[in-house]
């Protein structure tokens, strides 16, 4: 097997300058299909529901391509956040076919244990750098992997007025992901979107009543909502 | 003479800062790469005293860690901004240094990032540090006290280390308990002393987790305060059931002036605490099991409020 190690850079999208091919991660939320808004009014599960934060890392990224080889992205993370994007280059793989796509939603042990290097001594570009929102516990030193906010109408008036937080961490829910993809890689410019969709995270979900989780408070949800993981994030 | 001042300045920036230990005490935990020295103690003090590191200004870390109260405050809980209270009581700040795990639930394994808790709090100063420190590098004191006490180092980093280096220096071992525990044989009272005997007794089994020189054994555990602990403690970073309204066992160190009392202020006195323990507790599944009642007389229980007052230090007061 071919293993090829290659870095991303994240940011703004810039005109590619390699000859080759590179890859494009982007990043789409949805609501049931539709593209998700801040502050949007949704329904999901007959709850009126808002978001204003949805965000999640992506690690331990490798592509496998038709002819078996990967195309790995160890040590190096993607904060998923809606209309951003990070690009990587594409190595030797043009016209090969990505079969596979398999990541870990979260931050592994070694990082999330904040021993070697904290969030607050990491370069400003890293993303397991404090951010804001922020993808760190104040209170226990580890990451969140994945984090959604919003506010949620309770009382049936159609006012979203009830802030609702599910906020998952702890190297225990740690969760790896393999999906299965059909994306030819072209020479230039070539795309790979994580799609996340918000109504089917929140498929076993009530939201008016279980309102957060900042995973230690209540762990049932939390692992419940890991396990949606398979069903709610897709690739495109 | 400029250049003398020059050197001067950067001879005390630079200069280590030599903490006091009491000769019974351990030595305090200071990583390398965060060495003390006045200039990140004095940054540390001048953030832990200035509101305008909440985001409102309203609320600095003093507001709720008073130096006449030991560091901590005299309500269940404190309010941050906005009013706004979180769940647990305000804990003292002496002898910090001395901690491995920062936090009642030991969430935060090291104290040079534990500021980040209180300045991001939506409870407390609830500012995240990213905005913080934008605020931070727009005035030109701190800019100029940042370079001298970090050099080139981001603010974000250097932030939580300041704090940490200011609160590393709230050492204190020179109560009458310690004098006592150095051989000055007069230092306790004839109420204490027999305080100091029920206290380490087998009946009352407090020094079963109070002990060492914060009558403390670091260790964490349910006391017993609820039946079913609204506050899932040492559980939350865990998220082992067992830890269920576990805390670190609280430091007697200036317990007299640290009222009110238990991780989330529930009891208002002393007294009230040695009731707590009299009773056995209220029979949580995770229960220390050292806590199984016991019988004071009035006297007993007088000498033994009169032992936890021998514990107060008078340095900061």
């Amino acid at each position: 097997m071919l293993l090829i190690m290659v870095a991303i850079s994240c940011g703004e999208d810039e005109p590619d300058d390699n000859p080759n091919a590179s890859i494009q991660f982007n990043f789409a939320f949805e609501v049931d299909g539709e593209a998700l808004d801040y502050g949007q009014a949704y329904l999901i599960n007959d709850d009126v529901v808002s978001f204003d934060v949805a965000q999640y890392y992506i690690g331990e990224l490798s592509l496998t391509m038709d002819n078996g080889s990967t195309l790995n992205f160890d040590d190096q993370y993607l904060l998923a956040v809606p209309n951003t994007s990070a690009r990587a280059d594409a190595g030797e793989n043009v016209g090969k076919t990505i079969t596979k796509v398999d990541f870990n939603v979260g931050v592994s042990p070694e990082e999330n244990s904040q021993s070697e290097m904290d969030f607050t001594e990491r370069e400003e570009t890293d993303v397991l750098a404090a951010q804001d929102p922020s993808m760190h516990w104040n209170w226990n030193t580890g990451y969140k992997f994945l984090r959604v906010d919003g506010d949620v109408d309770t009382d049936g008036d159609g006012v979203v007025d009830t802030g609702i937080a599910y906020h998952i961490g702890s190297d225990a829910l740690l969760q790896a992901l393999s999906v299965d993809s059909n994306i030819k890689i072209d020479q230039g410019d070539n795309s790979i979107t994580f799609v996340l969709d918000l109504a089917d995270f929140f498929a076993n979900v009530d939201l008016s009543s279980e309102i957060d989780t900042h995973t230690g408070n209540v762990p049932e949800l939390a692992q419940r909502l890991v396990n949606n993981y398979s069903t709610s994030i897709s690739i495109e | 003479m400029l250049f003398a001042l020059a050197v001067f300045c950067f001879q005390s920036c630079t200069s280590e800062y030599v903490l006091d230990i009491p000769n019974h005490f351990p030595r305090p935990i200071i990583p390398d790469e965060n060495r003390l020295t006045q200039a990140r103690v004095d940054l540390g003090k001048k953030l832990f005293f200035d509101p305008n590191i909440s985001i409102d200004s309203t609320v600095s870390c003093a507001t709720c860690h008073k130096p006449e109260l030991a560091f901590s405050d005299n309500v269940s809980i404190s309010a941050g901004v906005n009013g706004s209270r979180n769940k647990r009581n305000a804990t003292s700040l002496i002898n910090t240094a001395f901690l491995r795990e920062v936090n009642k639930d030991g969430g935060v394994t090291k104290l040079d990032i534990q500021a980040l808790v209180p300045i991001e709090d939506k409870h407390e100063m609830n500012i995240p540090i990213v905005k913080l420190v934008k605020r931070l590098e727009q005035d030109e004191e701190y800019v100029s006290l940042f370079e001298k006490a970090y050099g080139n180092a981001s603010f974000i980093y250097a932030t939580p280390r300041a704090l940490a280096s200011y609160i590393r220096t709230l050492i204190q071992g020179d109560s009458a308990y310690d004098r006592y525990l150095l051989g000055d044989q007069n230092a306790l009272s004839s109420p204490a002393l027999r305080g100091k005997r029920l206290f380490e007794s087998d009946s009352l089994a407090c020094r079963n987790c109070h002990s060492g020189y914060d009558l403390t054994d670091y260790s964490y555990q349910n006391n017993g305060l609820y039946q079913d602990s609204p506050d899932f403690g040492r559980a939350l970073i865990t998220l082992d059931s067992l830890d269920r309204g576990k805390f670190r066992v609280a430091k007697l160190r200036n317990v007299a002036i640290t009222a009110p009392y238990m991780y989330d202020g529930s009891l208002r006195t002393l007294s009230e605490v040695i009731d707590h323990y009299a009773t056995g507790g209220k029979n949580h599944p995770n229960q220390s099991q050292h806590i199984k009642g016991f019988v004071l007389t009035k006297s007993d229980k007088e000498d033994l409020i009169r032992f936890l007052e021998s514990l107060t230090d008078s340095t900061y007061l």
